[in-house]
């Protein structure tokens, strides 16, 4: 994947980039919005990693304004020290697909970049499948090697949420906005009850659980195999 | 009894009193001057009507005072006032105007009052009595009917004077303790209203140079001074959380970035991970200072939206559940009306889920938690209650303040910010914010006005 970083901040771009290119992606790293507008338009890209405060009081967002002006087709993942929810829904309204809070961890932002990169089902599918876990999102059933699975209204959104993002690490805050649509941060391990919650009633009685934990990150739903 | 503790009450008590006072001196020094003076003039005039009688007697003996007796009492001068009575060794009457004298003690030497009959009934007068040299008795008296018919008008000038002495001291006193009243009233709203956190708030006060409006003026630059500082600390502490927060976050991202390249195996890996957790905390502290000055900044307030409290309460409740479940507590909500306020949902859910969190960490395992949501008087209500051992009593006007932690609960996890961030978020709702302790357990109560 070619993933663009427009950052003035050289230990942030470097941490994305260390991390960008052990996870097995080409990164170019621009530090200030001009040589960031001419990479991002007259080359090709996967994934756009933009800061919103740019050398020179440029604001990010008036950049992404002029590039998805004359370019679009990849998504676009916001960095920002603004981290009130207004700023974040200003990002969203600029064409940003992501918005994260500085500082962040890197596995935070590789979730979030994988997330909005690799939509391995299309939103379109009145099916998702994953093994032998199948949910219908018409009538909002859960089948598991075809046995009916009772889901509360909620527990079905959050497996639909890890079945759409198959394969991926989903982290926890990821979990809380989209499932929830909250974004504050819980400090008890309240996510982590509800995935057990519902593992016990996806993975109970099977050999191949389904749903993982992966440490320090979060979540993965994902085939065995 | 709670009068007495009034300071406005005693002052109003001791006016009254002095006031009173003064006028009963007053009174009796009228009193004095003039029926007292009118007794002692007829005592005078007695005085002398006796010793121009004597006198007579001694130049013309007995018949000569008869004759006078007689000339005075026709004489058309005081014949109302003026008694006299003249009698033989053998107590018989040789002149005078007194009908009847067997109640007369006719022995004193001195003046002395007594009933006196005349023809037209008895007086009350005051008399003289002479034992003069052949023995006869010679008795000369003044009725004191003047005397007693002023003292009547002087009396009841003087009750009367009394009552609107009376009437004017207590519509005054009441006029008085009103007025310094609403002055000290003024004064109160204010430092209550600081008290509470609005420093805004200044006293009102009527240009001039008395003593409230120079207090007045005195509490109001104070309370300039108290906002300078106050915003001087906050603007500091939201300086340093945000100044602090790059380089913290370039730090971070270093050590991350170090953790990727190291080798698993490398005994740093531990360190660099506690320091970054560390970092982690830290940068917490920081987040939650500015959502608090962005709270108090009023920032928020423009994305507020009529909101279903009950709906959002029963949303973070459904959320938090299973967790309290784990924990082998157990979360009950209820909601007896269905409010709506002005809000924000992200916020309100901060404060619902900080309290739960509270719940869950200090009121020990198990415990019951009990939401409730319901609405009076225009007011929506949300209220926590758990079932633990609650706050003790001095620290419950603290718990909102910055970094403040109880002495049983320093050794949980926690940074001492939840409960000013809900102090903050329910202030932003124009809500009030309670804590009880409802032996057993603390019950948090939340009251926003509806929309």
């Amino acid at each position: 994947m070619r993933c663009l970083i427009i950052e003035d901040d050289r230990d942030i771009a470097k941490l994305i980039e260390t991390g960008l290119t052990q996870a097995g992606h080409t990164v170019v790293v621009c530090l200030d919005a001009s040589s960031g507008l001419d990479k991002a338009l007259y080359e090709d890209w996967d994934v756009l990693i933009l800061d919103r405060m740019l050398p020179g009081d440029t604001d990010g967002l008036e950049l992404l304004e002029k590039i998805k002006a004359r370019k679009t087709g990849f998504p676009v993942i916001i960095l920002s020290a603004l981290s009130s929810l207004d700023e974040k829904i200003k990002g969203l309204r600029a064409g940003g697909d992501d918005y994260l809070a500085k500082p962040f961890s890197f596995d935070e932002l590789l979730a979030r970049i994988e997330a909005i990169t690799r939509r391995s089902q299309a939103f379109q599918t009145t099916e998702l499948k994953v093994d032998d876990l199948i949910l219908d999102l018409r009538s909002r059933k859960v089948f598991r090697g075809g046995n009916l699975i009772l889901l509360q209204p909620r527990e079905f959104r959050l497996l639909e949420y890890l079945a759409r993002n198959e394969g991926k690490v989903v982290t926890r805050k990821m979990l809380l906005e989209n499932v929830w649509e909250y974004h504050f941060d819980p400090q008890t391990n309240v996510i982590d009850v509800h995935i057990s919650r519902l593992r016990s009633k996806i993975d109970k009685d099977t050999d191949f659980p389904l749903i993982h934990t992966v440490r320090g990150a979060g979540f993965v739903l994902k085939k065995h195999s | 009894m709670q009068f007495f503790r009034s300071v406005l009450f005693r002052i109003v008590l001791g006016y009254v009193a002095l006031l009173l006072a003064t006028v009963t001196t007053v009174s009796c020094l009228f009193y004095v001057n003039t029926a007292g003076l009118l007794s002692r003039q007829t005592d005078r005039q007695i005085n002398m009507a006796s010793r121009h009688l004597i006198g007579d007697y001694e130049l013309h003996g007995e018949p000569g005072l008869i004759t006078e007796i007689s000339r005075l009492l026709n004489d058309d001068q005081d014949i109302a006032s003026e008694e006299y009575l003249l009698l033989n060794t053998r107590g018989e009457k040789l002149a005078g105007n007194i009908v009847s004298w067997q109640n007369l003690n006719l022995t004193t030497r001195q003046l002395s009052e007594a009933p006196v009959e005349r023809q037209n009934g008895y007086q009350e007068s005051r008399i003289f009595v002479h034992r003069l040299p052949d023995d006869n008795v010679l008795v000369v008296g003044r009725t004191l009917q003047d005397v007693n018919n002023l003292r009547g008008i002087v009396s009841r000038s003087i009750y009367i004077g009394f009552l609107f002495a009376a009437i004017l001291t207590l519509a005054g006193s009441y006029l008085f303790k009103r007025y310094l009243q609403r002055q000290l009233r003024a004064i109160h709203n204010v430092t209550v209203n600081v008290s509470e956190g609005n420093l805004r708030k200044r006293v009102e006060f009527k240009a001039g140079k008395d003593e409230f409006a120079t207090i007045a003026s005195e509490i109001n630059a104070m309370l300039d001074k108290i906002e300078t500082l106050m915003n001087a600390t906050r603007g500091a502490s939201n300086a340093i959380a945000h100044d602090l927060r790059t380089p913290l976050g370039r730090i971070r991202a270093t050590l991350e970035s170090a953790l990727m390249r190291e080798d698993p195996a490398d005994p740093l890996r531990g360190e660099i991970e506690y320091a970054l957790t560390e970092i982690d905390k830290l940068l917490g502290v920081f987040e939650k200072i500015l959502q608090i000055s962005e709270a108090e900044a009023g920032i928020r307030r423009r994305s507020f939206e009529p909101l279903d409290l009950a709906a959002v309460a029963g949303e973070i409740c459904e959320f938090y559940e299973p967790v309290i479940e784990a924990e082998g507590s157990h979360l009950q909500f209820q909601a007896s009306a269905q409010p709506f306020i002005q809000g924000d949902r992200e916020l309100l859910a901060v404060v619902l889920a900080n309290l739960l969190e509270n719940a869950l960490k200090y009121a020990g395992k198990p415990c019951k938690i009990i939401v409730t949501v319901s609405s009076a008087e225009g007011k929506a209500n949300l209220s926590v209650a758990d079932s633990g051992p609650g706050i003790p009593e001095a620290a419950l006007e603290k718990i909102t303040e910055w970094f403040f932690r109880c002495d049983t609960s320093r050794h949980l996890p926690g940074n001492g910010l939840g409960l000013s961030i809900v102090a903050s978020y329910v202030a932003l709702h124009e809500g009030t914010l309670d804590f009880h302790n409802t032996h057993p357990g603390l019950r948090v109560q939340i009251r926003i006005p509806e929309a």
